[in-house]
């Protein structure tokens, strides 16, 4: 018998088979992952410098040399540590941790390394995944924690050999081995992954924002909006969200309006969001057609939250979301990852609210020193009509025929509604401000709307990504005993409104991919949780719940036929792949083994049959014949027949 | 002797790396439910993963071995010798990694492989302060795997006795006596060695093999060996008093050096203790009846 393989000689020059480099293999493939973690949060310098430390860290180790000493290293760690703090960063405090974990690890691969630095390196990549985790949810996180499991198993696994095995040559086949129950190992270990991420339990809402930094405003919305801003977005293509329409729900017959802020005071040139007390819905509201939806909103950077034109209900409340005042919806704090929420919104073009006498003088307020042309758009256009309704259709007409939309700011004079209004062309918020000047002017309570029109509908997701560029800006007119109307004066040619071009089928299906990854991720909260659990435990009452119909029970029976099969499958397929002869050994091992007497590693099967012949005397004859039978056709390709094979497996019965 | 590894009970330890592992996790977790961020929650469901996979792998590692520890024939008090280690890993389908054995604090071996239905051998460094009949004593079997997270194994009691021969010290004098009157003992015959050719006789047990007659094998079908005259170096005939020492202990250590150099130089050596006398003689059998003699005489002579 072979003596362990504990027993491996020193080194020389034999470097494929040194244990060290399968350590440094993992170890540099844990660093690499560490740096495509730190490059989805972290600045490129960073980024730059990390892998420049894993070059050069890989290069000393693979030349066994180390220039720098390990007070040089300590020296550089901390002065790192300290100029990064030092510095800002964008993602504050969090941003500073993750990046001195950054300069830790370059200073763990500039080093000679233990054990415990290979451990050190896997520890700081994780610290880096975990940044990626806080500050994005983007589905990147995804693929590297899926690189990550894996790997993480095989350094784990690999690390105390590595230990045990310095300075010795690799035994042949440990690798094969432990890559092996490494694979095991993970597929023992993603289902139950799984069970976990769905099982642990949630909070309803964070309980901590301190960590979380907060984010940088990237809405094209702000509470102030002056004109020419929306036309400085109306080029942008980052998304801001997506809305996923539910009950099944498919593309809406026109253009979706989504609503996020109202404009109500202005001074002629700039409007100011209000947040009007909530008000009451008027009588008999509410039969229009309604839509739910789930927003999975990016980052913004304010409290302004979109939804589908009249949002009636939404979830969920409390602490995360509120109704405000202009039938917006407000988040309690400004989301600093994506953000998940569920709306039921009228998409009539109808807000049936009640207009009170304070919230009416507002909305007729008309700032002094407006140009004399916004007051003959007044006259001239609305002023014959009689009833508001009437009005409205007129300035929408006006505007949808001897007008243009353009991005470009109209120039012309001082006053911008005027230069609108003399060049006939000007971005959304030009002819929603002249529009609703012009409503206020002739008694119509009026206000401006600010939010995203249109998207691109995903049909293989069943919902609508919108981007910047579908900001939008329109009005809402004062209809006495009906409730605020929707107006978009805005020509559609060019105008958001108006659509985008529909993005290819591929593009499409990696956005539907982000939006399953963001609804697994983001959407799955308490209620989810709860639901699933209903869910599950309805589906276990109803399958054992007998009357156990036949229909559930054959189900089962099936079920339980195929999982029994699948190992069975495996075992006869392997079977039937074997020699016969070899199969006949294979029996003689298991007896014998039964008995305790077990072949050596590596011992030969003469030398076995003669062992376990003077330890079982009785079958000796039987475990000879077998053995040499088997000897001379695995080692001597001698060939038997059907007759042969049977007469040893009768041998096989007496041993 | 070959016996399954049961032990009474199963002790887990958490090493080091597994409870950076566990704060690690903890920390992650706490962090998952205070920011309510389920890609934490993702990482700390395949940390837990990881670690309840570790558990299960440790759990069935131990399971269905089978060890047995060989002593070297000669074992000297005070000196290290090698016993022979053989763990048999009874599974059909999981190999055991990382077996660590451990007898005293530097007395360790490890397996780093077992494969199914096969044993492994191995040597493991085994000491002995104590002549007389010993026992092998408690090992202690571990193993860290998969992750070395936890330590786990237990005690195991081996209760076979092995007979240790007292530590050699080198010989201060020597004062032999003479070979006493009507003695038979020694070599059957009472024959000596070095000497002229004298006749064959039998083979008997404890004859060295260097003096078997093998010509004679096939003219009487059974084993003879070749008998000389004594050469003229007198037989030694030890007692206690044969050499000098303050202790017991270090005068029979003096005196198994001597039956080790004497039979050795194959001069014919005795022993006259107070409880046992054993007549001049040689051969392997001979001298390990004195070395049994000289390891059971007085406090190491419990049996």
């Amino acid at each position: 018998m072979k003596r362990d393989v504990t027993e491996g000689v020193k080194v020389k020059g034999d470097r494929t088979r040194r244990p060290d480099r399968v350590t440094l293999v993992l170890t540099y493939a844990m660093a690499c992952l560490g740096l495509a973690a730190a490059l989805l949060h972290l600045s490129l310098l960073l980024g730059g410098l990390l892998a420049a430390f894993i070059t050069l860290g890989a290069a000393w180790d693979l030349r066994g040399r180390h220039p720098l000493s390990t007070w040089m290293i300590n020296l550089f760690s901390v002065m790192g540590v300290i100029a990064l703090a030092a510095l800002p960063s964008a993602h504050g405090f969090l941003g500073r941790l993750l990046a001195a974990s950054v300069v830790l690890l370059g200073a763990k691969l500039l080093g000679p390394k233990a054990s415990r630095d290979h451990l050190q390196v896997m520890l700081l990549s994780l610290l880096l995944l975990i940044g990626s985790a806080i500050l994005t949810v983007d589905l990147t996180f995804g693929v590297l924690f899926a690189a990550y499991l894996p790997l993480a198993t095989a350094t784990l696994l690999w690390i105390p050999f590595g230990r045990e095995l310095e300075g010795r040559t690799l035994p042949r086949g440990l690798v094969r081995r432990l890559g092996g129950v490494a694979l095991v190992l993970l597929a023992a270990a993603i289902p139950l992954t799984t069970l976990f991420y769905f099982g642990l339990p949630r909070a309803t809402a964070p309980l901590w924002h301190g960590i979380a930094p907060s984010p940088a405003l990237a809405s094209g919305f702000s509470d102030r909006v002056s004109l020419g801003d929306v036309g400085r977005i109306a080029l942008r293509t980052d998304p801001v969200f997506r809305a996923v329409l539910l009950e099944g729900k498919g593309p809406l017959p026109a253009a979706p309006y989504w609503r996020g802020l109202v404009f109500e005071d202005t001074d002629g040139v700039s409007w100011r969001a209000t947040e009007p007390p909530v008000s009451t819905l008027l009588a008999g509201s509410g039969s229009g057609e309604t839509v739910r939806h789930l927003v999975y909103l990016e980052p913004q950077g304010d409290h302004t939250l979109f939804a589908l034109d009249h949002p009636l209900a939404a979830s969920p409340t409390s602490l995360t979301l509120r109704f405000s005042g202009g039938a917006v919806l407000k988040a309690a704090r400004p989301p600093a990852t994506r953000f998940r929420y569920e709306v039921e919104s009228d998409i009539t073009g109808w807000v049936p609210e009640v207009l009170g006498p304070e919230a009416r003088a507002r909305n007729l307020f008309v700032p002094p020193g407006l140009p004399p042309a916004v007051h003959r758009l007044a006259s001239d256009v609305v002023g014959p009509a009689r009833r508001p309704q009437e009005k409205v259709e007129r300035l929408r007409a006006h505007f949808h025929t001897g007008y243009t939309y353009t991005t470009q700011a109209p120039v012309g004079s001082d006053h911008p509604l005027e230069a609108f209004l003399t060049a006939r062309a000007g971005y959304c918020e030009y002819f929603a401000a002249a529009t609703a000047m012009a409503l206020r002017l002739s008694g119509v309570p009026a206000r401006l709307v600010g939010g995203y029109v249109g998207g691109e509908f995903n049909d293989q997701g069943n919902y609508y990504l919108v981007r910047q560029r579908s900001a939008h800006v329109w009005v809402e007119a004062y209809i006495d005993g009906r409730g605020w109307m929707r107006v978009d004066p805005t020509p559609p040619a060019g105008s958001p409104a108006g659509g985008t071009s529909p993005a290819s089928s591929f593009s499409r299906f990696v956005d539907s991919l982000r939006l399953r990854w963001y609804a697994l991720t983001i959407g799955y909260d308490m209620r989810s949780q709860v639901a699933a659990l209903r869910s599950l435990s309805e589906t276990i009452r109803n399958t054992f719940a007998f009357s156990l119909e036949w229909e559930n029970g054959g189900r089962l029976l099936g079920l339980a036929v195929l999982l029994a099969a699948v190992p069975l499958l495996v075992s006869l397929t392997r079977k039937a792949r074997q020699h016969p002869l070899e199969r006949l050994y294979a029996q003689l091992l298991r007896r014998l083994s039964r008995r305790r007497i077990v072949r050596g590693h590596k011992e030969g099967p003469l030398d076995f049959a003669r062992r376990a012949s003077r330890a079982r005397p009785e079958g000796a004859s039987s475990i000879m014949e077998i053995s040499r039978a088997y000897a001379a056709w695995r080692y001597g390709g001698r060939t038997y027949g059907e007759e042969r094979l049977r007469e040893l497996s009768r041998n096989l019965r007496r041993v | 002797m070959r016996r399954p590894l049961r032990f009474d009970r199963v002790r887990v330890q958490i090493t080091r790396t597994g409870k950076l592992y566990i704060a690690l996790t903890l920390l992650v977790g706490v962090a998952a439910v205070n920011t309510a961020n389920n890609l934490l929650y993702l990482v700390t469901a395949g940390l837990l993963a990881l670690m309840s996979v570790s558990g299960m792998v440790a759990y069935c590692a131990l399971r269905r071995l089978d060890l047995e520890v060989r002593t070297p024939r000669e074992l000297y008090a005070h000196q290290q010798a090698y016993a022979s280690l053989r763990v048999t890993n009874r599974r059909r389908l999981l190999p055991t990694f990382m077996l660590q054995v451990r007898r005293e604090e530097d007395e360790r071996a490890i397996f780093l492989l077992i494969p199914p239905i096969r044993e492994v051998e191995t040597t493991i460094p085994v000491h002995f302060a104590r002549r007389g009949h010993q026992m092998l004593g408690e090992f202690t079997i571990t193993s860290d795997f998969p992750f070395g997270f936890f330590h786990r194994g237990g005690r195991i009691l081996l209760d076979d006795e092995v007979l240790v021969f007292p530590q050699p010290l080198p010989v201060r004098s020597i004062h032999s006596s003479g070979l006493p009157e009507n003695d038979s003992g020694g070599t059957p015959s009472g024959r000596g060695v070095g000497g002229d050719f004298h006749g064959i006789r039998r083979y008997a047990a404890g004859d060295p093999p260097s003096r078997i007659y093998w010509r004679a094998l096939s003219r009487y079908g059974a084993l003879h060996v070749k008998e000389f005259d004594e050469e003229g170096r007198p037989p030694l005939l030890l007692t206690l008093e044969s050499v000098p020492g303050p202790s017991l202990e270090e005068r029979l250590g003096q005196l198994v050096t001597l039956v080790l150099r004497a039979n050795a130089e194959g001069t014919p050596v005795g022993l006259d203790l107070p409880s046992v006398r054993l007549s001049p003689g040689g051969g392997l059998l001979h001298r390990n009846r004195l070395l049994t003699a000289l390891a059971l005489y007085g406090d190491g002579g419990v049996t």
